[in-house]
């Protein structure tokens, strides 16, 4: 398309066209699927965390572990971040945390060593506006074959 | 009991004479007086006679001075259908006087060697003279052949009873109820009882829950026969068992999940018991029995190895 006095010159139909390119007319990047909470500066969830919950459990090898409820708590865990990483700020050898922190939107993994087994649960959470706090849900498998779900709450 | 030697010594020489009989039952006399003749010989000195047949004084005198006897036996034997009438004479040939008399009637010929036995010593003296005019063969048998088989009691028993579980078994209830239905077979100092019985918890408000049912045999001796007797005792069988409770799952450590869920965990089992107690009006037709009982399963249910309890309980015998 031409314009008239355009101080593009002859360089307005290339320009024209990289206009057309950016409104729309290009695959979708990653950035435009996030949703906006999950975008901007990762919130500050550094501390020592405390998690409660409820959740069930079934599908066990011993079936006297299924239940339809149980409650979740937890000692407390310090957890350290870099940036939008998250780990534990002190290791351990039975327990394990890593994740991540994008926006308000928290991610993070929790494998623990259970005699000869494991569990390992996938969180995932939304940062409260006062940033104390999180609340969401989380899946788990183990110990013996145990698939669980449940909805959470994370203090700091 | 055996006659003295002087008491002998006056009968010897002694000699047993074919008794008289019917045609038929020649050779049956002749073995009555061979079986006689061994019988006496245990006491005295018999001398063998010929093949004399006398009923008669008179006559067995004269076979006594011929075969050289001071003492003669003789007699008769007399059919009467298939029972016999044995009539046996001890008499002193030379003075004739008659020192035995036996007349006995028994059953059947298989009864001559018993009748033997009981003759010979009243005979020679060591025994009273012996009449018995009733059934022999009905004395005889119970002679020869004691009546092993006593009298005994058996019926049915009906017992009801608490449960009292002591090692948190049956699903860890404090208390439970117990009816129970067995057949006692009772003698003077033994009985021998199969039972069955059911015991379930009482807390019909709780999560808790057992059942048992014993499959049992049971056998005690019993002290004293009056109408107040202890007794004591066990036994062994297999039983049921389901037990029922609330347990509290916790998994993790640094995140940790609690649940509280009813566990149910049921098998059969082999066990036993010790039961001891005292038998009332025992003496009557229907007795009552008060007892107390430990009981053991082996088994491990909900965590809990070999449950055990203690029941009280009473029976009704019927």
């Amino acid at each position: 398309m031409k314009t008239v006095g355009s101080p593009w010159g002859s360089t307005a139909p290339f320009m024209a066209l990289l206009a057309l390119g950016s409104g729309g007319c290009e695959p979708a990047t990653n950035a435009d699927s996030v949703e906006p909470e999950c975008q901007g500066v990762p919130a500050q969830v550094a501390g020592t965390w405390v998690l409660s919950g409820t959740g069930s459990r079934s599908g066990c090898e011993n079936d006297k572990l299924d239940t339809d409820r149980f409650d979740l708590s937890s000692a407390g865990i310090a957890v350290a971040q870099n940036g939008d990483t998250l780990q534990l700020a002190e290791a351990s050898e039975t327990f394990e945390l890593f994740g991540t922190v994008a926006g308000s939107c928290l991610e993070f993994t929790t494998v623990e060593a259970v005699e000869n087994d494991s569990i390992r649960y996938a969180w995932s959470a939304r940062v409260t506006t006062d940033a104390r706090r999180a609340q969401g849900s989380f899946s788990g498998s183990g110990p013996e074959n145990c698939i669980s779900s449940g909805t959470f709450t994370a203090e700091w | 009991m055996a006659p003295t030697p002087a008491d002998a010594a006056l009968l010897e020489p002694l000699t047993v004479l074919t008794f008289e009989h019917i045609e038929n039952d020649r050779d049956l006399s002749v073995a009555f007086r061979r079986l006689l003749e061994l019988e006496l010989r245990k006491s005295v000195s018999v001398v063998p006679s010929p093949e004399s047949v006398c009923g008669s004084a008179d006559c067995a005198r004269e076979a006594g001075v011929e075969i050289g006897a001071r003492t003669v036996v003789y007699g008769s034997l007399i059919r009467l259908g298939s029972k016999l009438r044995v009539a046996a004479f001890a008499s002193d040939v030379q003075t004739g006087k008659t020192s035995g008399v036996a007349d006995l009637a028994i059953g059947s010929e298989e009864e001559l060697d018993t009748a033997a036995t009981r003759i010979a010593p009243v005979l020679i003296g060591d025994r009273a003279n012996t009449t018995q005019t009733a059934e022999l063969g009905t004395l005889t048998s119970k002679e020869t052949d004691p009546d092993l088989r006593r009298g005994g009691d058996h019926g049915v028993v009906v017992r009801l009873g608490g449960v009292v579980p002591t090692n948190n078994g049956y699903s860890g209830a404090n208390a439970g109820a117990e009816v129970g239905l067995s057949y006692a077979f009772e003698t003077r100092n033994f009985l021998i009882e199969p039972r069955v019985a059911v015991r379930w918890n009482l807390n019909p408000s709780g999560a808790d829950e057992f059942w048992e049912v014993p499959i049992e045999i049971g056998g005690y001796y019993i002290f004293g026969r009056g109408d107040v007797a202890p007794f004591a005792g066990g036994g062994v069988g297999i039983r049921y068992l389901s037990d029922r409770r609330e347990r509290e799952t916790v998994i993790g450590q640094t995140i940790q999940t609690r649940s509280i869920d009813p566990q149910q965990d049921d098998a059969w089992a082999f066990g036993g018991f010790l039961r001891g107690g005292i038998m009332v009006l025992r003496t009557y037709d229907v007795r009552l029995s008060l007892s107390l009982e430990y009981n053991i399963s082996f088994v491990d249910l909900n965590g809990v190895t070999n449950p055990q309890a203690l029941t009280a309980g009473v029976g009704v015998h019927f």
